[in-house]
């Protein structure tokens, strides 16, 4: 099947783009496609997307699916043409 | 408080919306709102409730105007190039509403003052543009009980949510720990804080005046780069510092 990830804001700036569609198996979770996708971009990407282990979301990084967020130790299923959103955190001034 | 003749009619247009109307005018101008960093964002959100007939506002910001605020601080003005912004912000929302009380703190919220300054209010709209301010507010709100607006921005895009403790996740369940990527300076547009700020205070409005329905529980995304606009419902964390049980 497949995802459409968007990137906002300084994770757009980093990944070059403002979404990238993926195909996985239709088991993938939401935490394994985004482990996946972090892993293989890589660098200051990965840096800004996962935590300090590389096994989790930075505690810092929302992640949502559709209208919904997913908090990471909780269960991520996709499915088709499934919007997974990775929001870095902003602020204001 | 009931309006005299002069506020019916300053306020005329929005006492017709329909399930505002005159009390919810009353409501605006008995309610006392704490505005922090009076910069992009919060420039227009306190002319909105200036505009708008809120009876009080507290207004923390630090600093002298510099050039490169004028591009989003629409309370500053050229010609106060150098002097202290507070001044100028006061100033021109008099201009607008001479009714207004107003508490100019000339500091930023920290922990220091974030307790004295919340207790005068409300409710909070978070301006700030440092994860540090944002948690002293956010943690001060949860600790006294008010409703906090937490509007953001980069680029074009830019996110709210309207926290009220205890029933919405508060900021720390969505970022428990300050966040390292954050850099104070940021590529922005004053026409997005604008379009921010004026949603922030609509929050504010409807929250102070009870009608609507605010973004509890509910994540707004906009990117105005292709006018795309997204709600999302967010959660909170159960081990969160902060509001966990
Ligand atoms: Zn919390």
């Amino acid at each position: 099947m497949q995802v459409t990830f968007e990137f906002l804001a300084q994770l757009r700036t980093l990944a070059g783009t403002a979404n990238e569609s993926r195909d996985v198996d239709a088991s993938t979770t939401v935490q394994q496609a985004v482990l996946d996708l972090a892993r293989e971009r890589g660098g200051d990407f990965a840096k800004l997307v996962l935590d300090a282990t590389g096994e989790r979301l930075h505690p810092s990084m929302l992640l949502f699916v559709g209208d919904q967020q997913v908090v990471w130790d909780e269960p991520g299923p996709l499915h088709d043409r499934a919007r997974v959103v990775l929001a870095p955190p902003i602020a204001g001034g | 408080m009931s309006l005299d003749d002069e506020q019916r009619d300053i306020y005329a247009w929005q006492i017709d919306v329909p399930d505002f109307g005159e009390a919810g005018q009353e409501r605006l101008a008995s309610t006392s709102i704490l505005v922090s960093r009076v910069g992009g964002l919060g420039s227009v959100v306190a002319l909105e409730l200036a505009a708008a007939g809120v009876g009080k506002l507290v207004l923390a910001h630090g600093g002298n105007t510099k050039p490169s605020d004028l591009n989003r601080q629409l309370l500053q003005t050229y010609d106060h190039l150098g002097k202290p912004r507070i001044e100028s912000i006061a100033a021109r929302l008099h201009d607008l509403n001479p009714r207004l009380e107003i508490v100019a703190e000339p500091a930023n919220a920290s922990t220091e003052n974030v307790d004295r300054l919340v207790e005068q209010t409300d409710l909070v709209v978070d301006c700030a543009p440092l994860f540090e301010e944002r948690f002293a507010l956010n943690d001060a709100c949860v600790r006294q009980n008010k409703v906090l607006v937490e509007a953001a921005m980069f680029e074009l895009q830019a996110q709210l949510t309207t926290i009220r403790p205890g029933v919405t996740p508060c900021l720390r369940c969505l970022y428990p720990e300050t966040p390292p990527a954050w850099k104070r300076r940021f590529p922005v547009f004053g026409a997005v804080s604008a379009t921010v700020g004026s949603i922030a205070a609509m929050e504010a409005i409807k929250v102070a005046a009870r009608f609507g329905e605010p973004l509890f529980g509910t994540m707004l995304r906009f990117d105005l780069r292709d006018v795309s606009f997204h709600r999302a419902a967010i959660q909170k964390r159960a081990d969160c510092e902060v509001c966990g049980a």
